[in-house]
């Protein structure tokens, strides 16, 4: 017993030894490229050996952002060969989660997918008292660009987004859009197209897509504003019709469909998810991680599967995402706005 | 519909296979585990598993989590009987007459009865699905938000005068459970409403922790004043249904199905309403109303029958249209997507293999729990045997850790203790628990109907009486309201002309 217990102990100094020589190597290769290269090297190693990276989700488990959360985790394990762990904090439109994040240590090691509209209405929306606002935290990566279409029923009257537009010129606020939630993703891109076309709709909001949906086939709704994702299936079907994209380019999934700007409408409304930090992470820290996330998503297995979920990609690096991102935060305010002042 | 048929029964033999059996038992044994601990259901539990099934073959995949979701329902029936304490709401209305069953010593027969009863509701209604799930499509498509507002009406109507003995304190329950419901974001301006500054009240009060506190650590609370009052002495594990239990039982059922699946189908509604409009209606209809509340078999083979009645029939939409007619379909839908399978109205004709097979599944499901659980019920009975020094710290730690993991929010467990001590006061002062639970979760559902209706009709209120179901339900809730007054001023007119009646209380 002692016999085998010295042994390991012996085993374990080899590979202390090992492990020092090792490192000292790595040490030397360092310096060397240190003389080598103009760009400061990394203050601490990032990731941590070992140390799991967790990624926050907002949103309950088994929805599109923990889908793609979970596939890029997936993704990630092995180019940064440290564990993944994503975890759930739902509530109050990703406020709860994105609260977390902002409290969170920066050391890389804790990140969240955000829905860039989600998070941007909570903090623009002063009566919410968010804890934090863009600065509160550092954008590392854009991953997924999506748009939201508008969507009739089969035998619609409305043919294009212009035949809507004229109808409800004619009678303000008869034609009932169907939204899946007052402020939503899906209710600020028709506040967007009332104040471009100058019109009114009578908005129904509704509690998510399904029930949106069952509305839209039962003609409780004229037309309703939905993601791709659940009217694709039934617009195979035969049930519904798509009459503009709301997105800034054309979806691969519906790609004979138009956007707004195709019918001369001049409204883009994206959503996008993305990977942020806690404010305060290092730069290098923020180029690994990046980097890694363009590495996953260039790859076509990976893309294989975004396709199996309806999803595309869209990579952005952190200083194009934060551009990005304060454009949108302006014009999501604007929008804000004006849905306030159409409820008084 | 013959054609449907020839695929069901391919849909079994692909159930049947040995290694999705295994993964079947795997499935209702892990489910019935993860349901006994209070606050995790099968949301919970699927979700948890998520990551694992993505690995695995798509049928093997779901025929596991539909298991767990049966099992999950089955598990959280035995806490609700044992200890009073439902973890997730199906199993609320169960609780109230299971649990006086479990006192007074016949916990087993309350068990084997709804083992029994969620059986015969998940089969025969897998059955009814499979037969004619097309025609009832346009059943649920003529349930828009009027019909919706005024079916909640009425079954607010039936909380307050069915749901207590007491029509005064059903009602001053239903107010504060409504109160309850007002707390959140609300729905005409999305501004915060009655949150204090709480972002974790922009939700509204979160369901899981308000059930367990009021239910769970209540009922602890209640107990652990008279430690002596314990139900152990009482304690028989044996598993008879007497003749009279039968008889009482079968009827019960057989409504509880009827009305849980037309329930069910009615996209949101869900499986609580369900089990409670079963109750309400045993309860109605009984000779005995008064002793509802004090163990009676019905209250629990009703509920039980229908609750899985409309767990099934919530897979409706989701077969016919492609919608997710409830949080947990919407979960197994999560998991047929990481498969690459988008689910839709095509996906029986692109996918009837694995759509016919999720549904014979869930048939067998019902029958390995049913297998699996009768000759365990002695086992989980003897749980009541732990002395309560031991058995109140152990079911209060599940308690907390259940509710915490659901959403790892710190604040859920300050609900859970706040909760507790109201769910305490009110069993002091004998206020009804179940109001609080249904307005929880009619309150909201309500508030959105009526919200939605009106901005269909930009404002006009008569499209509640322009749709004919509409109208219906409202006038139903009226009755309902008017005839406890009608008939007390019957009695009233009764006693008056025969003055000679002796001192009858009522």
């Amino acid at each position: 017993m002692l016999c085998r217990l010295t042994g390991v102990t012996i085993d374990l100094a080899v590979m202390h030894m090992g492990g020092d020589i090792m490192r000292n190597f790595i040490k030397g290769l360092a310096l060397a490229a240190a003389l080598f290269s103009v760009a400061p090297t990394p203050a601490s190693a990032f990731p941590e050996a070992g140390k799991p990276i967790t990624i926050i989700v907002p949103f309950s488990p088994g929805g599109t952002t923990d889908v793609s959360a979970r596939v890029l985790a997936e993704f990630l394990e092995p180019e940064l060969g440290v564990p993944f762990e994503v975890i759930n904090r739902p509530g109050a439109t990703t406020q709860i989660g994105s609260t977390a994040l902002s409290q969170a240590d920066p050391d890389g090691h804790t990140l969240s997918l955000a829905s860039l509209p989600s998070l941007v209405m909570t903090y623009v929306d002063e009566a919410r008292q968010a804890p934090y606002d863009r600065s509160s935290f550092t954008p590392v990566a854009h991953y997924i660009s999506g748009a939201n279409l508008l969507a009739v029923q089969a035998d619609s009257p409305y043919k294009s987004v212009n035949d809507l537009i004229d109808a409800a010129r004619e009678n303000p606020r008869t034609v009932r859009m169907g939204t899946v939630g007052l402020m939503s993703n899906g209710h600020l891109p028709g506040i967007a197209l009332e104040d471009t076309a100058d019109v009114q709709f009578a908005f129904v909001h509704f509690n998510g897509a399904a029930p949106l949906v069952t509305a839209l086939l039962a003609g409780d709704v004229d037309v309703a504003i939905n993601g791709t994702q659940t009217t694709i299936p039934h617009i195979k079907a035969g049930k519904m019709r798509a009459i503009g994209f709301f997105g800034d380019r054309r979806t691969a999934f519906l790609p004979e469909l138009p956007t707004l700007r195709d019918q001369q409408i001049d409204v883009a409304a994206p959503s996008s998810f993305a990977v942020i930090g806690p404010a305060g992470m290092d730069a290098s820290t923020v180029e690994t991680l990046s980097s890694a996330i363009e590495t996953v998503i260039a790859k076509p297995e990976f893309q294989d599967r975004l396709t199996a979920l309806s999803l595309e990609s869209n990579y952005m690096t952190a200083d194009e995402l934060e551009a990005y991102w304060a454009d949108f935060e302006t014009r999501q305010a604007r929008l804000i706005e004006l849905a306030r002042s159409a409820q008084q | 519909m013959s054609e449907n048929f020839s695929l069901l029964l391919s849909g079994f033999g692909n159930a049947l296979r040995m290694e999705n059996l295994i993964f079947a038992f795997a499935g209702c044994f892990l489910g019935t585990l993860v349901g006994m601990l209070p606050g995790l259901g099968p949301s919970a539990a699927i979700a948890i598993l998520l990551p694992i099934t993505a690995a695995m073959d798509p049928t093997a995949a779901i025929v596991m989590l539909a298991a767990i979701y049966y099992g999950c329902q089955y598990g959280d029936t035995i806490t609700a009987v044992l200890f009073n304490t439902p973890g997730t709401g199906g199993a609320a209305m169960t609780a109230v007459e299971g649990h006086m069953m479990a006192k007074q010593g016949r916990a087993g027969t309350a068990l084997a009865i709804a083992a029994i009863a969620s059986f015969v509701g998940g089969t025969i209604t897998v059955g009814v699905l499979a037969m004619i799930a097309l025609p009832l499509t346009s059943l649920a498509l003529s349930f828009g938000p009027p019909e919706f507002f005024a079916l909640i009406v009425l079954s607010l109507v039936l909380v307050v005068t069915l749901g207590s003995s007491s029509i005064l304190r059903g009602l001053i329950t239903t107010v504060f459970g409504l109160i309850l419901a007002m707390v959140g974001t609300d729905p005409v301006m999305g501004l915060p409403r009655l949150t204090f500054g709480q972002m974790h009240l922009l939700d509204g009060v979160a369901f899981i922790p308000v059930i367990i506190g009021l239910f769970g650590v209540g009922e602890i609370l209640k107990n652990l004043e008279d430690p002596s009052n314990s139900f152990r002495e009482a304690v028989v594990s044996k598993l008879q249904i007497t003749r009279d239990d039968a008889r009482r039982s079968a009827p019960a059922i057989a409504r509880g199905t009827v009305l849980g699946f037309l329930i069910g189908i009615i996209p949101g509604m869900g499986t609580i309403p369900a089990a409670f409009m079963s109750y309400v209606t045993e309860k109605r209809l009984s000779r005995t109303p008064e002793r509802f509340g004090t163990g009676m078999i019905e209250g629990v083979a009703g509920p039980e029958s229908a609750n899985n009645a409309a767990a099934n029939g919530a897979l409706l939409p989701l077969l016919t249209l492609g919608i997710p007619g409830s949080g947990v379909v919407a979960i197994l839908m999560g998991a047929l997507m990481m498969n690459g399978i988008v689910p839709g109205p095509l996906m029986f004709e692109e996918q009837s293999d694995l759509v016919w097979t999720l549904i014979a599944s869930m048939y067998v499901g019902n029958v390995i729990l049913l297998v699996l659980n009768l000759p365990f019920i002695p086992m989980w009975v003897s749980i009541l045997r732990i002395p309560y020094s031991f058995l109140f710290p152990v079911i209060l730690g599940f308690t907390v850790v259940g509710a915490y993991s659901l959403a790892n929010s710190q604040f859920d467990l300050g609900l859970i203790a706040v909760f507790g001590l109201i769910g305490y006061v009110m069993r002091k002062l004998d206020f009804p628990l179940v109001p609080i639970i249904m307005t929880l979760i009619l309150g909201p559902m309500m508030e959105g109907g009526l919200r939605r209706s009106l901005e269909m009709s930009q404002g006009d209120f008569t499209i509640f009486l322009n749709r004919p179901i509409t109208a219906g339900f409202l006038a139903l809730a009226v009755v309902f309201l008017l005839l406890p007054l009608v008939s007390g001023v019957r009695r009233r007119l009764k006693r008056a002309s025969t003055p000679v009646s002796s001192g009858e209380t009522d």
